[in-house]
């Protein structure tokens, strides 16, 4: 046996160890290379898809390299640890210095190798599917190309060679400076019994609720800058700690002195001795969680919000604005004619008048606004055609109430957000270049009628009473006066594709539904987020993973010390149980919190109304599944491992 | 021959003139060539530090260490891994064998670390592992057998390279009655061979007897020395007499690790 085979067969007989970290480094291997093989795709890069979901691949790209250079020091770390006394033998037996650190690199590069290569077989496995996928949730006329270009593997490699070899360096010259008996010895030394500070639990909750109250109460001024954000991240990853390292193992001991009885006096003693081991894998858990599941539900909660403010923000499939200065190609029967051939089923259509009017602003706010200028009437007819053709939506438009002569009502059409400024104010209206009219304004509307962003004048609306407008258009210039077309429409994606490029965007809006206009937006940044969220996710396991391990040898000692003294194979595995539902679920809940508090955060910046805590929710559950899927994978095979029937091991 | 010569020894922990711990106070020791030597003393006494010293893996504050010929406190890093490889073979209270190896590859460790041709570390690794009764076990896993199975590999594993000396700490320490006299006689038997040089720190007076003499530390320094005479029954009688004594002073023998 040469030692180019003991090094070889060391690795090879600790696959259970290095399995987690060949997949973890695989996994991200593969993600960078996807991101990678999709931004520099020569059908890509010329423009086949929009530009912006270039950009966030390219940026999903760095963010897996940076976050891996994190997790690769820290799992390879959290595995030499572990191998503290055979490393300690060795060198007893007389490895020097330079052999073991020889060794731990050659089983770096090694392990890093098979990484690299895995990752890159997977990723390009899984381009095909990418790309196949992306096509298709951005609705692109055909297929994406395949394609590996070699930038993206040189760029792949780079990054990955440069990690590994950083990483295989750092960690032998690490094992090189430890002696034999700190490695040997150290795993006899004695714990210490815990004793946790009251002082630092307070502060961790108080930490925690610092960085709570800023993110939910005083949203927008802390994030007003990005330093905002990082003092609030800061906030909550010490509270978390704190949490965990004090106040848990205060709450812990408190109840040592309680728990008398059965199993649980040796649940709470072993917590409680662990815990502060355990805190900083905890840490990272619940930080990555919470970074998933925010993350997670941000982007579809704002997919889900988008959507349900689709038949908000365009009540009608199509509408057009026309007047003398700007005609259009098409008449309106016409484009009635035209939704009917393509199939959309048009159910309504309805015409009214509105004038360009300027709008003095009350003084608080100065200058004048432009404004579009209705009838009652003709507001009316618009907001009866959206109460019969969106059941849910109708009950929330309120009444017109009746105007008086010289009296009008300021809408501000959903989603912009103005406070009401009038409450029966008096000020003026101009329309065109006629007279300023003086006119009360008696309150404000804050909802839609008009479709947005296409309506040609402004997407604030005037309503004045019906005598008041005959007047105001009498007098008002030829270009000032326009005339409005709606039409609902059963079949919206039909009546999307019925106009080619005929009709200008600037005076008419076809709407396309949200499924298509939308994802096409999102879909690339949800994709790139899943492969990420999959590798952070991974990246959770394996910390638990490797906290496991490290009780692993102490646990077959004590375990098989209480089997002697007559313990049940029922009662280890209760203690199992709640130990490793503390591993798990806990971090999994304080994420939750942290989710919480992180979403009301976004629900105050993203100012559009909708429910975002369904989606919320299901990302939740979702992560809750994995969760569990690990939880009794690892539940089940741990005592396998222990072998603790089997008297023969002595380590 | 002295293959091991120690001249007071000293050993201090701590760098705080009010709290020093003093844990060897002037140890004065010799080894000859094939000699088997037993080092008793009650806990505290400071028989591991001496160990550790001796193992070169720690330093002593003061005093001279010459093994086979080699100042010992004048070698670091590489020159002293590669003096422990040579002249030292160690065995563990706890085995220590790695358990991603097998029991023949655990022997041979020590040759291919000194990266000796295969052909002839398959020779020594065999005809060490017959000699102890373990060439059924060759190809087995740590964990696959009795722990006096295991501490005859790690005895294996120590003397495979014909080191200069073997050094156990509490070999015994973890094994039933029937594997500790097995081992010992293990032990006995390469003492009677001539070859092997062995010092053995242990509690256990029956271990001890089956020494040539045997070295009491107390509070850092050498107590008390003991040399067998007649039959190993004889022997196993003096210790126990000597320990009487020392327990009659006020020493504490009993077993300091279960």
């Amino acid at each position: 046996m040469t030692f180019g085979q003991l090094v070889r067969k060391n690795v090879i007989r600790q696959k259970r160890l290095y399995l987690g970290y060949v997949a973890s480094c695989s996994v991200s291997v593969m993600t960078l290379f996807l991101f990678m093989n999709v931004a520099y795709n020569p059908a890509v890069v010329h423009g086949f898809m929009p530009s912006a979901a270039r950009v966030i691949m390219l940026a999903s790209g760095w963010i897996v390299g940076l976050f891996s250079v994190f997790f690769i020091f820290y799992f390879h770390a959290a595995m030499l640890r572990l191998r503290g006394q055979e490393f300690g033998v060795l060198q007893v037996l007389g490895t020097t210095p330079k052999q073991l650190g020889r060794m731990v690199m050659l089983e770096s590069v090694l392990a890093d190798g098979v990484a690299l290569g895995c990752g890159l077989l997977l990723g390009l496995l899984f381009t095909k599917l990418f790309l196949l996928i992306l096509g298709d949730l951005m609705a692109l006329p055909s297929e994406i190309p395949f394609a590996a270009p070699a930038r993206s593997w040189l760029l792949t490699c780079v990054v990955f060679i440069l990690i590994f070899a950083f990483e295989a360096y750092l960690m032998a010259s690490r094992i090189r400076r430890r002696g034999p008996k700190e490695l040997i010895v150290g795993k006899r030394s004695r714990q210490k019994p815990p004793r946790p500070s009251i002082l630092l639990s307070l502060l961790g909750i108080l930490l925690l609720a610092l960085g709570y109250y800023l993110a939910i109460a005083r949203s927008i001024q802390t994030l007003a800058s990005l330093i905002g954000l990082l003092v609030i991240i800061a906030l909550v990853i010490a509270g978390t700690y704190l949490v965990y390292t004090q106040g848990l193992v205060w709450l812990l001991m408190y109840l040592r002195r309680r728990v008398q009885s059965g199993v649980s006096v040796l649940i709470v003693s072993r917590l409680a001795h662990r815990m502060k081991d355990h805190a900083r894998a905890l840490t990272v858990i619940s930080t990555l969680s919470a970074v998933v599941m925010t993350a997670s539900a941000s982007q579809l909660g704002l997919l889900s919000v988008l959507k349900q403010g689709e038949a908000i923000r365009e009540p009608f499939a199509v509408m057009t604005w026309t007047n003398s200065a700007h005609p259009l190609a098409l008449a309106p029967r016409q484009i009635t004619q035209k939704l009917q051939a393509a199939g959309a089923g048009v159910t309504m259509q309805l015409t009214g008048t509105a004038l360009e009017g300027s709008l003095q602003q009350p003084s608080a706010a100065k200058g004048t606004r432009s404004v579009t200028v209705v009838s009652a009437s003709t507001f009316e007819d618009f907001v009866d055609a959206i109460r019969s053709h969106g059941a849910d939506r109708g009950a929330s438009y309120p009444n017109v109430p009746h105007l008086k002569p010289g009296h009008a009502l300021y809408v501000a059409s959903f989603p912009l957000m103005t406070p009401t400024q009038f409450h029966s104010t008096p000020t003026t209206l101009r329309v065109g270049t006629a007279d300023e009219e003086p006119l009360v304004v008696d309150g404000q509307i804050n909802e839609r009628t008009f479709n947005f962003g296409t309506t040609a004048v402004s997407d604030y609306v005037l309503i004045v009473s019906d005598p008041d407008f005959h007047q105001l258009a009498a007098k008002a210039p030829k270009d000032s006066v326009w005339a409005v077309h709606g039409w609902m429409a059963s079949d919206r994606a039909r009546a999307s594709s019925a106009f080619g490029t005929q009709l200008p965007s600037s005076q008419v809006s076809v709407v396309e539904p949200t499924d298509v206009s939308t994802l096409r937006l999102f879909s690339t940044m949800i994709f790139a987020g899943m492969f990420i969220s999959l590798m952070m996710l991974l990246a959770c396991g394996n910390t638990i993973y490797f906290r496991l391990l490290n009780n692993q040898a102490e646990d077959r000692v004590q375990f098989r010390a209480l089997r002697r003294t007559g313990i049940t194979h029922r009662e280890l595995g209760r203690v199992l149980t709640v130990e490793f539902s503390v591993l798990f679920f806990l971090p999994f809940l304080l994420a939750v919190l942290h989710t919480i508090a992180a979403v009301i955060d976004y629900r105050h910046v993203l100012m559009v109304p909708g429910r975002l805590w369904p989606m919320c929710l299901a990302v939740m559950l979702v992560y809750f599944g994995f969760m569990i899927i690990y939880f009794v994978i690892a539940r089940f095979t741990y005592p396998r491992q222990l072998r603790i029937d089997q008297p023969n091991r002595t380590r | 021959m002295a293959v091991l010569t120690a001249n007071g020894l000293v050993k201090i922990y701590g760098s705080e003139p009010g709290a020093l711990v003093h844990a060897l106070n002037g140890i004065d020791l010799a080894i000859e060539l094939g000699e088997f030597v037993a080092i008793m003393g009650p806990s505290g006494s400071g028989k591991t530090t001496l160990l550790n010293i001796l193992a070169g893996l720690d330093k002593p504050s003061g005093g001279q260490l010459v093994i086979d010929g080699e100042p010992v406190q004048a070698l670091s890093g590489d020159a002293l891994a590669l003096f422990r490889r040579r002249k030292l073979g160690f065995v563990f209270q706890d085995f220590n064998l790695l358990d991603t190896l097998t029991l023949a590859e655990n022997v041979a460790l020590p040759l291919a670390l000194d990266r000796r041709p295969a052909r002839e570390v398959r020779k020594l690794v065999e005809g060490v592992m017959a000699r102890f009764g373990l060439e059924e076990s060759q190809g087995r896993y740590p964990y696959e057998v009795s722990g006096g199975q295991q501490q005859r590999t790690a005895v294996a594993r120590a003397i495979v390279h014909q080191p200069a000396l073997v050094l156990a700490d509490e070999p015994t320490g973890n094994l039933d009655s029937a594997s500790a006299r097995t081992l010992l006689e293990t032990f006995a038997t390469l003492h009677a061979e001539g070859s092997t040089t062995i010092l053995m720190v242990t509690h256990d007076p029956i271990a001890a007897s089956y020494s040539d003499r045997i070295v009491f530390i107390q509070d850092g320094k050498v107590y008390s020395r003991l040399e067998r005479e007649g039959t190993r029954e004889a022997f196993f009688q003096e210790i126990l007499h000597t320990l009487s004594i020392l327990e009659v002073s006020g020493v504490d023998i009993r077993p300091t690790r279960p």
